[in-house]
Formats: C-alpha cells, structure tokens, sequence
C-alpha cells in the first residue's frame, strides 16, 4: 500500500474506476451477445435443425453461439457475419455428428415402416408438411443434408453453399446432385 | 423461399424440388429455446472478459499454462497427470513381480530411432475410396484402431513392433514430441502395459484424392484403468486406478500400402472439449416444476428436467440428455443418458445410457441385454434420486444400475435396461 501511494495512485479510487469499468464492459457484453442472439439465433437454430435434427440442434445452436462470441474478433467484415455464422454452424454439425460414433446403418425402419408410425401419430402437421420428405431428409448423410439445408432453408444460391462449405462450386454442385439424387431414390421406394 | 436455384433444373427433378421447396415452407421455424442462450451466456461468463486487459491477463495465464502443460506433458492433451511415468526407483514392493522385458529398443533417450522414408507408390492401383473426397464408411475409425493396437504395444515396448511400420520418420519425432508415454517406452524409462480404448476417430478436413492421400484425425482413446507403468531400470510398478483420456491430432499418410502417422500433434481446437477434462457443471435456475397428475401416460414431451435440490438440469450441459420418439422424431423409442456418477457432466465419447423399448425393437435387434419392463417392482434398494421432468421421476438401484434404471409415474414402475453400446441421440441417417 505504502508504495502505491508513493506512485501517487489512490487505490481506493483505481479499485472503484475499475469496477465500473467493468460493469459498463459487462452490459455492453450482455447487450453485445443479446443482440447476436436477436439478430442470428433463430436462424441459426433452423439451420442446425435442419442438417442434425431438433434432438441435436440445442446443442449445436449452444456451441455455435459461444464460438461466434468468442471468436467475433476474427470478423473483418460485419456484412458477412450471416456467412460467417453459418460457416459455423456447418462445421459445429459435421463435427457434432463425426463425434459420435453411431450405428447408423443398422437402423433396422425403412421409410414405409417409419410412414406407418407417421400416419397412426395423433398430432397433425402444417399444411405443405411433406412426411415422405421430412424422413428421407433424416436419411440423407449429414454433409449432404447441410447442402440441401443451405440451399433450401438458407436460401442460399449453389455459389454461396459453395462459399460457406469452403468448397468448389463444382463440389457443391453435385453434392446438392447426389443428395438429390438419394433422395428421389429413398421417396421412389417408398411409394 | 425464393423460386428458383441457380443448378440445372432441367438436369434435376423438378418434381422433387418443388416438393422441397414446399416442405420446408411448411415447417415452421423451431423456436430457439431460452434454454441454450441460458446454458451460452453461462459458458461465456465463466470465461474472462473482453477487453484489452484481461485479454491480456489471460493470454499471460495461458502462456504459463503452456509452459507447465508443455514442461509436464510436453503437448499431449493429458490433463490428468495419472500414475507417475518413472515408477519411484526403489526396490520393488514386496509381492510385485520383477517384470523381464526384453532389451530391445536403444537405451539412450538422446538417440530415438529414425524410420526410412516411404514415398508414395504411384505404381499402386489405388481403391475407388480414394476418388472420393472423405471415407463413406468407418474406414478412418479403422485406421485409428490400427494406430492404437501398434501404439498399446510400443506403450508395452513389445519388441515384436517396429515403430516404422506405423510411424514416418517425421511422425515419430513429432510423436516422440507430443506423447510423454512412447517417449518414456521407446528411451527404455517406462513401459505401459494396458488396453488403449478409441473413444473417438473425428475427422479433420482431407481429401482423398491428394496424392499422396493424408487423412487428419483427432483420435481420442483411454488407456484403460488397471494399466501398469513399469520403470524399466528398477522393475518398479504402478498401476493406474482410472481411465485416462488422451488425444492426438494425427496426419496419416497412405504411402500405397501402409498408412502411416506422418505428424502428431494436440488435438486440434474443435476437439478439444473431446479430451479434455470435463469443465465443471454450473448449477441452474431453481426449477418451478409443475407435476402432471397421477395417471397421466408417459409424456415424451415433457423435456425439462430437475435435480434432486430443486435446479434445473442443462442436457446442453451434459448432465443428461433425453431423447425419445426415436427414430426419427417418430417412433416408440425414449433414450435417457447420464453421468456417473448421477449429476456428474457426462463423459461426451462413453455415454451409459438407458432405453425405454416398448415394441422391443431395441431387444430384438440385439441392442440391449435384458428387454424394457413396463410394468417392473422396484428393487428394494432403489431410491428416488430427485431426478424429475415433472411426468416421470428417476430411481436408481445401486445393485442394478449398471444394467438399468427405474422411471416411476405415480405408481407405474418402468424398467429401462441399459444399451449395449451407447446410441447418442435418434438420427435417422
């Protein structure tokens, strides 16, 4: 203490400026993250929903909305923040599903069988809900359903699924081709 | 959604996109659940704050957190210092077996062995897997069960294992580098004898058709408790009393015949949280739980869950996750992970987790050991954990919850015996 004062600081009042300090930089943190939250959450949330499902997709929506906090610093440009999130979000679910190690090829349901749950279910589904596709959508392999998500619940053009994948545009191309393509194949057996 | 994509529709079905388009018009947006911006907000205070200064003061503590990490483990992801690597050098403990290990590998640390280089063979044909851009099935989980079989026997300094045949020359240095234990058992200081266990083969971003072919990996494995650490030049032994996570970021090279370990390293950033030691729970918001009345049927809807004392539980925590109308969002199937013990953050790559079965199509198909009982007695030593979602509440019996655990609704008892392997959460892929 004695030095302190002899530096000629009041550590009383450094103590106090500091505690304010960090008060304002916590409100201006929590406004900072609420309005990230505001901005992009629901999206985000309906992206991961669509390439991992709702089960997974807190999960991913969580780690996707810590990671873009703490690495917001590497955002140059603030018009791509929507990009730059999905990119995340992308990667948080791929990385979500190679984590964990399932027996995904054993599940024993074919769509027919999974459309028979479907039909005796009670609850009744928006109209437009197509059932055949929303499970032939779970079946897709999730690189493929998050091209199919970008493109179709984004509402991204091939270029831009291209750009957030990190990957040609003759890449996304026939990946959207090939998951396309399982598609028509799982909806034709089921019929 | 706009009308039209910029691909070939011509080329594509036009049939199917518009029943895309439509489908996914349909579906409402899922609300984003308070929640997960509850359980983010409080992932992001625990963590020092933003501005310069304690940015600062944090890249300082982590600067000496390298330094201690890398002095103690030098860079291996082994956050639990376990047995001590070099037994204590005294005579062996009355009882203990002096173990006769051959003399094989060079004795002096100062002169690891080198590997020659292996090219890459461009004579060889290579499989159609390799005209893909990533594996289609486990082929990288296999590689990494082939690197840990070899590196469990040059833990065991098994003289029979040449470390070139899973190492480059430059794998091997960076391994020596990052894993305290072969650098321990190839300097003929320490052997570990035990089982190593995959956890986990998460894949990096590789393309298989670079030439050569180079797969990046984080393989996560344990070594399995009860592992013995003998100090080669006394004989002296300890065993481990737990299983202890370790990870790697590892480069395998396929050279035409062999994939090698071509760089090891620290697991990358993404996966850290695979290998790490579990972060600490934080506790939630006290939970005002509305019970359902006696009679009312199970409920899979009812996600919210709370403890014992009265706080909510995260699943995006990883206390428990609870997972039901599986597959699919559809179908009969309810899954209930937990920790162990009970409240414990769940081990994210070894889940013991708990199926209610109904139909039997888990018992049918083999995936469980005993079928669900849907109208089961509780055991005598069973006892009400606390554990509610306000339609069922969970009950443990110490002797049997190993192999299952009780839901009781009012005075329905159910049985849910516990799966063979653990199935994450209901996918339909």
């Amino acid at each position: 203490l004695s030095n302190t004062w002899r530096l000629g600081r009041r550590p009383i009042a450094v103590e106090g400026r500091s505690k304010l300090d960090g008060d304002r930089r916590a409100r201006s943190d929590d406004a900072a993250f609420e309005g990230l939250v505001d901005r992009h959450g629901a999206a985000i949330h309906r992206l991961a929903v669509a390439i991992v499902g709702p089960d997974e997709a807190g999960d991913v929506t969580q780690d996707v909305l810590v990671r873009a906090w703490q690495r917001r610093g590497q955002l140059q440009d603030p018009a791509a923040e929507a990009a730059w999130l999905r990119r995340i979000v992308v990667n948080r679910c791929l990385d979500h599903r190679r984590a964990s190690n399932r027996r995904v090829r054993t599940i024993p349901m074919t769509i027919a069988e999974i459309g028979r749950h479907e039909r005796s279910a009670p609850e009744t589904q928006p109209a437009g809900f197509d059932p055949a596709i929303d499970v032939a959508l779970r079946r897709l392999p999730v690189e493929q359903r998050a091209v199919v998500a970008l493109h179709y619940v984004a509402d991204l053009t091939i270029a831009d699924v291209a750009a957030t994948l990190g990957v040609p545009i003759g890449t996304a191309k026939s990946r959207l081709a090939a998951a396309l393509e399982r598609l028509r194949g799982d909806l034709g057996a089921a019929r | 959604m706009k009308p039209s994509g910029d691909h070939d529709f011509d080329a594509l079905d036009r049939d199917l996109d518009g029943r895309l388009r439509a489908h996914f018009a349909a579906v409402e947006a899922p609300p984003l659940p308070d929640d997960v911006v509850a359980a983010a907000r409080a992932r992001i205070e625990r963590r020092p704050g933003t501005s310069r200064q304690r940015s600062l003061l944090l890249v300082a503590a982590l600067s000496l957190v390298v330094v201690v990490t890398a002095t103690l483990m030098s860079g291996a992801v082994d956050p639990d210092p376990g047995p001590p690597l070099a037994a204590t050098p005294s005579a062996p403990a009355k009882g203990l077996i002096v173990p006769t290990l051959s003399p094989t590998l060079p004795p002096s640390p100062t002169a690891p062995p080198r590997c020659p280089d292996q090219p890459f063979d461009r004579r060889v044909a290579l499989g159609p897997e390799f005209l893909e851009e990533s594996f289609l099935h486990d082929e990288s989980k296999a590689i990494a069960q082939h690197f840990l079989a070899a590196l469990s026997a040059l833990y065991a300094r098994d003289a029979a294992v040449d470390p070139c045949e899973t190492f480059s020359n430059r794998g091997l240095a960076s391994a020596l580098a990052a894993d305290r234990r072969l650098r321990a058992a190839l300097s003929s200081e320490t052997s570990v004898t035990g089982r190593l266990i995959l956890r986990g083969a998460l894949e990096n971003a590789y393309d298989l058709r670079d030439r050569p072919p180079v797969v990046r990996l984080d393989v996560i494995f344990d070594v399995e408790a009860g592992a013995i650490y003998t100090d080669v030049a006394s004989g002296a032994r300890s065993t481990s009393a737990k299983d202890e996570r370790l990870g790697f970021h590892i480069d395998f090279v396929f050279d035409g015949h062999v994939w090698r370990a071509d760089d090891v390293g620290p697991v990358s950033e993404d996966n850290a949280d695979f290998a790490a030691t579990p972060a600490p729970i934080f506790l939630g918001p006290p939970c005002d739980l509305v019970h359902d009345p006696p009679g009312t049927p199970f409920n899979d809807r009812a996600h919210l869950w709370c403890s014992g004392d009265g706080r909510r539980l995260y699943t995006t925590n990883q206390q428990y996750s609870f997972h039901t109308r599986w597959p699919c969002d559809r179908g009969q199937v309810a899954m209930l992970s937990i920790g162990r013990p009970l409240g414990e953050r769940m081990d994210r790559l070894v889940f013991r987790e708990y199926v209610r079965d109904p139909a039997g199509e888990f018992f049918g198909n083999g995936w469980l050991t005993e079928p669900y009982d849907g109208a089961a007695r509780l055991p005598a030593d069973a006892a009400d954990t606390g554990w509610t979602n306000g339609n069922i509440d969970l009950w443990l019996s110490p002797g049997e919850q190993e192999r299952a655990i009780y839901l009781v609704r009012g005075d329905v008892v159910e049985r849910w015996p516990r799966a063979i392997q653990d199935w994450g959460r209901g996918d339909c892929n």
